[in-house]
């Protein structure tokens, strides 16, 4: 069961919080009786000077809380303990006499309370900023530890990936070979594969339904592609490994030549079918932003519809549509689930779309699930490989942020 | 009313709806070749979906509808043998904004002779663009960057690129929505100049929100009120004794 | 002179009206591509549910047998196994040996009926009547999967299992009910008797720990980056790196936040694999940049002129935020805080990273214990080859895609509904 102590805490803070707003409006809406309404300024209304102190008071217990906790080394029964408790109620009662004494007509409460919300405000945008750090660092963090038994270049450029096979037996906590090449192979191979059918399929599934489709068309197709974005990538997987691998694999057999059920092409086939709404509603995006002026001046000219779409509205949609396939491609490279279940495992180097191949994202999978002790090679392992997915999705997704902006300001 | 010039378009009984509401009324008229027609009327009067009329531009509009007979040349351009795609390669148009395409000066005057293949060889093609520049009046402004991106040019520049783009195909007719109303005066002015030495060539049929600007630059004037044609005549003539009170009251700026 | 000659005469020189078929030609190409390419979308996603509805559908019924069980003679031994499996065998009126006993409990859901019999204990001595689930082999017969035709070796029940199951339900003592199982019961090593309890409330607990961070959170870094946050000079700066951050991190593959989880909550922080609190906190982390661009698309779309005319009424800039914009903002942040919600709840990845792919038998009780999640579940049910566990993955896909279904509809009502009464 979960410690009620931090409820306890919740409970009596808010408590205070309430209190000192009664108390600071009550005196303060009796000095507005007082000096009338003329003399009072209007930052400084009882349910300004009373905000002000509740939300004082509540810092002042969350605080002296913290520190607490922090002292005790994270003891979750500070409650307990009578010093801490008197502290937590005496604290924001000080704080609650101090806004009393503060309650006057030329007080400029609302100023200050919103300053502190916006202070607040400011500090949940700031999460973002600390998410991106806590990446970095983690990654990084980890990463480093690996690369203290082995090194970049063996990493980045070796051949043989086999972590689960120690290099001389019984030498243990050791563990096999790191070159990560085979893995990027297959990751590059089942993403090329993927951006093979959702590129062209994408575009063109944006462009008729954007300029072709009946509105009946349209009523049907529509949803039809935001449920296909809709569904979980461990549903495409699961699709991948019970429908599309044996299919394909049946039917290579039946064509007389053996294919894996676990081939890059189902792999690749599923992910593109995945990520086909993604790259139709971001090219839908970029072609409706293509000024009618252009198509009607096309069209005058005496082109065809499909010309006008050819030579005039992809010509200067393209950089839109090169950042669509950015992030479509960063979404291959980086997506997990389907690889996961419908891939290999083990690492063959290969450019033959009908071999079992595996990913970047297995492999981090394949090293963390499993009893395993953290910090040996094995885990660390996958740290270096998410740093070098988290740095490569991360510039193709800063290519694509800025080839679409340069876009935006041709039409601007 | 009408005297020597042949005849380049004849309408009778043209209507344009669009949905439900009708944007032009049962309108008969005979537009001469070589020769500056003006459109005028108040807004929504309909003289721009005549104008439309001639190149089918209203097909791209998904409920529009065009009922009624017009003829080129003859040619019932409404007829179900008639691809509008060709039509267009005839009867050029010029909006009301310069919509130069984002790629440089030579391939946008080069984008319709590829798109016809009036153009078999490089040389040709660059005969073409110059030809059509010359036409323009804009050849010696960018003989020097063709290779420029287009919207890079001023406006007035911008507006006789895409009328050197319009020539480019050879058409026969030139029409014209509102070309000057994004204009500066002295773009305005160049752009009316060169107008005059193109009507010895094309057949020019304009909209025109300026009367001043149909007074000076046409041969005849056709006013539309409420989708309907009131008035056709020589501009001299509408413009001094209008026939219709409701001409007189638009040009005399009773309304509109 | 309006009349010219009537004949046909063409439009476009002849080489034009040529060259037009070719261009008509590519015309009604293309348009194919289109076609072609939105029948494939279409196609792809009615293949995957109908595989999904014809393996899963049936989980959500099951086959039950009624056994009347002799256990008075078989009361000697203590193994319930044992007891199950000849008394099985006296019903059917067969020798019990080894290998028959073997073949007799995989007929049924040993483990349920083994239950069954020590819940029963004190009763033996006289005939007992069980109701118990048939084993996943004999379910997967009784749903017609497996070809008795088909030669022996390829199959996973013998000759005789298959004459025994016949014989059942030519008694009349085989029904076939509807599998509350699959909600109620927690995970289980043996198919017939595993559920998706513990994978729901795991997921629930999850989802709503996510929510409940993610949406103040995410909706009040939006309202500041709108309203509050510096334009100008280094300020400004600070933002929009801050919104090019917020891009950017919407964008990171969500395996990399099960890194970070796997990094900071469970080896920083010390808290627990498996338990739903690191999986709400790390999805929280996941849905965070989503709300956002959702929010401050939302409310990017309320016009300037609102906060604009009560600003110059006096109204301070945090009044005419909240007052004013934030308001008519709110049906929108909301679908899109609801549809990052249905995104968390189909989240895998991270969720393996945190190790909540333990095998987890017990139902949680408080975000503190083990749990597993439903897309989790999926995942681990689909590692495995019997046909059965294909089946029990495929239903629990239709469970958390209904759920989906579902949610994305409160969304969508919920805007239509928020936004109306706020235009009258």
């Amino acid at each position: 069961m979960i410690d009620p102590a931090p409820f306890y805490m919740i409970v009596i803070v808010a408590a205070l919080m309430v209190g000192a707003y009664r108390m600071v409006h009550g005196r303060a809406a009796r000095m507005v009786a007082e000096f009338r309404t003329e003399t009072t300024l209007p930052d400084a209304q009882p349910r300004h000077h009373a905000r002000l102190a509740a939300a004082l008071v509540g810092l002042a217990g969350v605080a002296i809380y913290l520190i607490g906790l922090a002292a005790r080394g994270g003891d979750p029964t500070l409650a307990e303990d009578a010093v801490w408790l008197a502290a937590i109620v005496l604290g924001p009662a000080a704080v609650t006499g101090l806004c009393l004494a503060n309650v006057r007509p030329d007080f400029a409460a609302r100023a200050r309370v919103e300053y502190m919300a916006e202070t607040g405000l400011m500090a949940l945008a700031l999460v973002a900023l600390l998410t991106t750090v806590g990446i970095v660092g983690s990654l990084v963090f980890e990463a480093s530890l690996f690369f203290r038994n082995v090194s970049v270049l063996d990493f980045l450029f070796g051949t043989h990936w086999s972590p689960q096979t120690p290099i001389r037996a019984g030498q243990a906590g050791q563990s096999g070979a790191f070159g990560a090449v085979p893995v990027f192979a297959g990751t590059f191979l089942v993403t090329l594969i993927a951006m093979v059918v959702a590129a062209p399929v994408g575009l063109m599934v944006a462009i008729y339904l954007s300029e072709y489709a009946s509105s009946r068309t349209r009523a049907v197709a529509k949803p039809a592609i935001e449920v296909l974005a809709g569904i979980p990538s461990v549903v495409y997987g699961f699709f991948a490994l019970i429908s599309v691998g044996p299919l394909i694999r049946d039917a290579a057999d039946w064509l007389g030549f053996g294919v894996s059920a676990q081939s890059a092409l189902a792999v690749g086939l599923v992910m593109g079918v995945m990520i086909i709404p993604l790259v139709s509603s971001l090219s839908d995006d970029v072609i409706r932003a293509v000024p009618q002026s252009l198509r009607n001046s096309s069209t005058a000219l005496g082109a065809t519809r499909s010309e006008t779409l050819k030579r005039v509205v992809f010509r200067s949609a393209l950089p839109g549509i090169i950042g669509a396939f950015l992030l479509a491609i960063s979404r291959a490279i980086g997506e997990t689930m389907i690889v996961v279940m419908a891939a290999s495992r083990a690492a063959t180097l290969t450019g033959n779309p009908f071999d079992a191949v595996t990913t970047v994202t297995v492999q981090i999978v394949a090293l963390l699930t499993g009893d395993q002790v953290f910090d040996s090679p094995r885990t660390l392992a996958a740290f270096a490989l998410g740093l070098v997915l988290f740095v490569i999705t991360l510039l193709l997704n800063i290519g694509a942020l800025a080839v679409v902006n340069r876009y935006r300001v041709r039409f601007e | 009313m009408v005297e020597d010039k042949p005849i380049k378009f004849s309408g009778r009984c043209v209507s344009v709806h669009y949905g439900a509401s009708r944007a032009l009324h049962n309108v008969d008229i005979d537009i001469p070749d070589r020769n500056v027609t003006a459109l005028i009327g108040p807004s929504g009067c309909g003289k721009s979906s005549l104008l439309r009329v001639f190149n089918r531009m209203n097909d791209v509009i998904s409920n529009a509808r065009v009922t009624g007979e017009v003829r080129m040349d003859g040619i019932d351009i409404y007829a179900p043998d008639v691809d509008p795609v060709l039509l267009r390669a005839r009867v050029g148009m010029v909006f009301q904004k310069p919509a130069p395409f984002p790629r440089s000066v030579y391939e946008n005057v080069a984008y319709g002779p590829r798109l016809h293949g009036l153009a078999r060889t490089k040389a040709r093609l660059d005969m073409l663009v110059e030809r059509s520049l010359r036409r323009a009046g804009l050849w010696d402004e960018v003989k020097d960057r063709l290779s420029m991106p287009a919207p890079g040019l001023s406006v007035g520049q911008q507006q006789r690129l895409v009328l050197a783009r319009s020539l480019a195909i050879d058409p026969d007719v030139i029409l014209m929505d509102e070309p000057a109303s994004s204009l500066d005066p002295i773009a305005t002015a160049r752009l009316e100049a060169l107008i005059e030495e193109l009507k010895t060539r094309y057949c020019i049929i304009i909209v025109t929100h300026s009367m001043a600007q149909a007074a000076r630059i046409s041969d005849h004037t056709a006013f539309l009120h409420k989708g309907e044609l009131i008035e056709f005549d020589q501009t001299e003539r509408l413009f001094t004794n209008p026939a219709d009170i409701r001409t007189q009251d638009y040009i005399t700026g009773r309304f509109g | 002179m309006t009349d010219a000659p009537h004949e046909k005469a063409s439009i476009a020189s002849l080489a034009m009206t040529r060259r037009m078929h070719r261009r008509r030609a590519a015309e009604t190409r293309f348009r194919l591509y289109g076609r072609a390419s939105v029948i494939f979308s279409m196609a792809a996603l009615g293949w995957l549910l109908l595989s999904i509805a014809a393996t899963g559908l049936s989980a959500f019924t099951q086959h039950w047998v009624d056994l009347d069980l002799d256990v008075r003679a078989e009361s000697a031994t203590d193994n319930d196994r044992r007891r199950l499996a000849d008394a099985l065998a006296g019903g059917f009126g067969v020798q019990a040996d080894d290998a028959v006993r073997q073949e007799l409990l995989a007929l049924v859901s040993a483990s349920a009926a083994t239950d069954a019999l020590a819940r029963n204990a004190e009763r033996s001595g006289a005939t007992l009547r069980l109701t118990v689930p048939v084993s996943d082999q004999a379910d997967q017969y009784y749903k017609g999967r497996v070809d008795a035709s088909r030669p022996a070796a390829q199959r996973r029940l013998t000759d005789r299992q298959i004459a025994w199951l016949d014989r059942w339900a030519d008694e009349e003592q085989v029904e076939r009910r509807f599998n509350r199982g699959l909600f109620v019961n927690p995970d289980s090593r043996d198919p017939e008797r595993a559920g998706l309890a513990s994978a729901i409330l795991g997921s629930v607990m999850i989802v709503l720990i996510a929510g409940a961070l993610a949406l103040p959170v995410g909706i009040g870094a939006a309202i500041y980056l709108d309203g509050f946050a510096p334009q100008t000079g280094w300020g400004g700066r600070l933002t929009r790196a801050l919104e090019v951050n917020i891009n950017n991190l919407a964008a990171v593959p969500a395996i990399v936040f099960g890194l970070l989880g796997l990094a900071v909550f469970i080896n920083v922080f010390g808290l627990a694999r498996s338990i739903p609190l690191v999986g709400g906190l790390v999805l929280a982390l996941r849905m965070f940049p989503t709300i956002v661009i959702a929010s401050r698309a939302a409310l990017r779309a309320v016009p300037d002129s609102l906060t604009d005319s009560a600003l110059s009424l006096g109204a301070s800039r945090m009044q005419a935020v909240f007052n004013h914009k934030v308001p008519i903002a709110a049906p929108a942040m909301l679908t899109g805080s609801i549809i990052g919600m249905a995104q968390a709840l189909g989240e895998t990845a991270p969720l393996l990273m945190i190790g909540m792919v333990a095998f987890v038998t017990a139902v949680p009780e408080s975000p503190l214990d083990p749990a597993t999640a439903l897309p989790v579940q999926i995942f681990l049910w689909s590692g495995s080859a019997e046909a059965a566990w294909a089946e029990r993955a495929s239903a629990a896909i239709i469970v958390l895609l209904a759920v989906l279904m579902v949610i994305n509809g409160v969304a969508i009502v919920l805007r239509e509904r928020l936004q109306r009464r706020r235009s009258l």
